[in-house]
């Protein structure tokens, strides 16, 4: 599969704005070094190279999404099926294009592991898969908060949207990360909240 | 078919705010009358099959798909189009227009209308709007002064239901209203340090809106789930459905037709008077005529002007109502989407319970008393304060479980607002009738050319530096003026093209909303609007409709019409 045109507008305007920072991470320079990698390109063979993403692609999601929203005093990610509401989205939401890159950035994100951790992603332990996250995270909030509005998004930052608006808006995002119910009865425009109260979901 | 069957005392065409409110009054006044909707039926409660779902109900969470964008090419440029009740706006398939220049029209054809789906923002005019045209120059003077409307403004408002708080301003005058749904106690400290700061004269108010505070017959108060547009199984906001309609059908006089296109209004050129309408089967393309002695176009505001340039065009190449030159001229809008917003510090330890469906109004302050302005006219603006949730971690850095912990629980309180201002009646905003093109039903469609002006553009970065101003006031930090594109219909609050005035060279409807030329076809949806002031305006359009169907029963059986 050929990188469309505008997947390399986005890594070259990611890696200008990574050498603006004095950024040492090149994903693209990665990327291309993985794909001399053994591991690494049988890695990318694997991974979310259909036009329409296969149980494999879905359960890796869920694991990335299990990773960014991880079970603590509530359900993960992957509880609430968050990576599959992930792919859905990208299939019927996004463009040609916008699907593109969020595959290319799958794709980066699995040679990053392999390169630096040694193994793909789901085979990573906990503190492995946080570090990958981290570094991915690091690098979208940098880029977006310097580039113009027209360029495209990182694909880190459309996959953590979708993950963040698909676990909250899920039924155990909503009861359970939330407090929500469905007919509240009153409305009550002051009220003194406990510390660590969560907040209320809107409908 | 019998004659009989196709005989009414009136014909009401149009099912939504303004032909819900002719419906009720003429069958409570005692007429027979045969109601006309182009589209299908929503049966109150029981279509509402959206109404108490929670968004994991829906497989994108409501959000619209690359498949149903490509199915409404209009629809999509704004909110309306979501996963949840796509079918409840126009096909824009079936129903084209052209835009000379882009005019965002977002329609609802069905029984109710957009009543179904409507903001429900309810405010009146004042007098300062209604003497606006003639003090500025600008347009047809209002035939109508706001004592003359101010009954017919309470008559309405103890029957929808408007919930709203007695302020006392000479520009938003009060009404009947049921308790307002409170301030929450950032807005109540926001609009308290307001007034200190500009003497009153700038001032945060519970914004106005027709969901019931307190039961009214077979209409429960709101249970603050704010899912309004999905319709409401507890009635508890003012819908065709809701409201008007089974008030009309408890009289035993009306008659409901749906999927009824209303090709024209049947002219008498010896009696100078409607005879009836001509209806298109929207199924089976089959037409009928069906008679009565009155004919109200409540079709919304472009589609009763549109039925009015199809109609006696044996008499008028331009059709009923256009011997004045301004049929289908002065379309207006309000032009919003330019405000500003901050972050209220100091309630940490506060949040409310329940989801209010309002927020705060700031009523027009500029062009009143001392403030003077460049451009003429005016804005309000609407707004609120919330906490924010879980979607402020989408650009915040973090992954892992201390993130998502923190994206459980509230951020700061939030506060903004977007003003809706004015639009000058212009009469190169227009609509016409394009040959070259028809709707699914074999019509020519509707052409646009309409664009805001000079005053509109000035007056919006007013609405950007006063909001600022005012959320600086009102203690907020990190305050930013925004504004987004705006184009003309996006409001949703079309008005003009078949204005009312006190001459009929230069109007289309007289004070009584009748047709100059034919004065048994009252137009009272929102065509007839002479000026648009800044307020929302359906709550105008429910006052001039009973007002008008008052007049009409008046002159029926006085014969004059």
């Amino acid at each position: 599969m050929s990188a469309p045109e505008h997947t390399l507008s986005r890594r070259e305007a990611l890696r200008q704005v990574t050498a603006l920072l004095g950024g040492a991470a090149l994903t693209g320079g990665a990327g291309l070094l993985a794909a001399a990698i053994p591991s690494a390109a049988a890695a990318r063979t694997a991974l979310a190279m259909s036009s329409e993403f296969d149980a494999g692609d879905i359960a890796w999601l869920e694991e990335v999404a299990d990773t960014l929203l991880p079970e603590t005093d509530t359900p993960g990610a992957k509880a609430a099926a968050t990576g599959a509401f992930v792919a859905l989205m990208v299939s019927d939401t996004y463009t040609d294009g916008e699907q593109a890159q969020f595959r290319e950035g799958l794709r980066d994100i699995e040679d990053w592991a392999v390169t630096h951790h040694g193994a793909g992603f789901v085979a990573l332990s906990p503190t492995d898969r946080l570090a990958v996250l981290e570094h991915f995270d690091a690098e979208q909030h940098a880029y977006m908060n310097a580039k113009d509005d027209a360029a495209p998004k990182h694909p880190f930052r459309m996959f953590k949207e979708l993950a963040l608006f698909g676990y909250f808006t899920s039924e155990i995002g909503m009861h359970q990360a939330q407090r929500y119910t469905e007919v509240p009865g009153r409305f009550d425009p002051c009220v003194t909240r406990a510390p660590g109260d969560r907040s209320w979901a809107g409908g | 078919m019998s004659k009989t069957n196709n005989e009414y005392d009136a014909i009401v065409v149009g099912s939504g705010i303004s032909g819900g409110w002719a419906a009720k009054e003429l069958t409570e006044k005692g007429l027979r009358v045969l109601q006309l909707e182009r589209g299908k039926n929503i049966e109150h409660i029981t279509d509402y099959v959206q109404a108490t779902k929670g968004p994991w109900e829906f497989p994108h969470r409501g959000r619209p798909t690359l498949a149903m964008k490509e199915v409404y090419p209009v629809l999509k440029r704004d909110y309306p189009l979501d996963e949840i009740t796509p079918d409840w706006w126009a096909s824009d398939q079936d129903s084209p227009y052209t835009e000379v220049q882009r005019f965002d029209w977002f329609r609802g054809y069905h029984v109710g209308g957009r009543s179904l789906m409507w903001g429900r923002q309810s405010y009146r005019l004042s007098e300062m709007d209604f003497e606006a045209n003639a003090r500025d120059g600008v347009g047809a003077d209002w035939p109508v002064r706001y004592d003359e409307i101010a009954p017919w403004y309470d008559h309405v408002e103890r029957f929808a239901g408007i919930a709203g708080s007695q302020e006392g301003l000479p520009q938003l005058p009060d009404g009947q209203f049921l308790p307002a749904m409170p301030l929450n106690c950032v807005e109540e400290a926001a609009a308290e340090k307001l007034a200190q700061a500009f003497d009153g004269q700038r001032r945060i108010i519970p914004g106005r809106n027709a969901n019931l505070t307190r039961p009214l017959p077979g209409r429960s108060p709101c249970q603050y789930r704010n899912k309004c547009a999905r319709g409401c199984p507890f009635g508890a906001y003012f819908s065709t459905q809701s409201s008007t309609l089974p008030a009309a059908m408890a009289t035993g006089l009306l008659t409901l037709q749906p999927f009824s296109i209303v090709h024209e209004v049947l002219f008498d050129r010896e009696r100078r008077r409607a005879t009836g309408v001509r209806v298109m089967d929207a199924v089976t393309g089959d037409t009928r005529d069906f008679h009565a002695k009155i004919v109200f176009l409540c079709a919304s505001t472009l589609n009763s002007t549109w039925i009015l340039m199809r109609s006696a065009t044996d008499e008028w190449e331009g059709g009923l109502g256009s011997s004045s030159g301004e049929l289908g001229h002065n379309l207006m809008d309000h032009h919003f989407r330019a405000g500003a917003s901050g972050t209220m510090d100091g309630f940490d330890d506060k949040e409310v319970y329940g989801r209010r469906p309002t927020g705060f109004y700031i009523p027009r302050f500029q062009n009143i008393g001392k403030d003077k302005r460049e451009f003429l006219r005016g804005y309000g603006v609407q707004g609120g304060a919330s906490r924010s949730g879980w979607s402020r971690a989408v650009a915040e850095l973090g992954v892992g479980g201390d993130f998502k912990d923190q994206a459980c629980r509230p951020g700061d309180w939030g506060i903004g607002g977007t003003a809706f201002g004015e639009m000058l009646p212009r009469h190169e905003n227009r609509i016409w009738i394009d040959h070259g093109r028809v709707d699914a039903w074999g019509l020519p469609v509707l052409a646009f050319d309409c664009a805001i002006g000079e005053n509109e553009r000035q007056m919006r970065v007013a609405m950007q530096n006063d909001m600022a101003e005012i959320l600086e006031a009102a203690g907020a930090r990190d305050v930013h003026p925004w504004e987004t594109e705006y184009y003309p219909g996006a409001g949703i609050h079309e008005m003009g093209t078949a204005r009312m005035g006190r001459d009929p060279k230069t109007s289309v409807l007289n004070e009584w909303n009748q047709v100059w030329d034919c004065p048994n076809v009252f137009v009272t949806d929102g065509s007839f609007m002479a000026s648009a002031a800044c307020q929302n305006p359906s709550l105008t359009y429910m006052a001039f409709t009973a007002r008008a169907v008052d007049h009409a029963v008046g002159e029926l059986n006085r014969r004059n019409l």
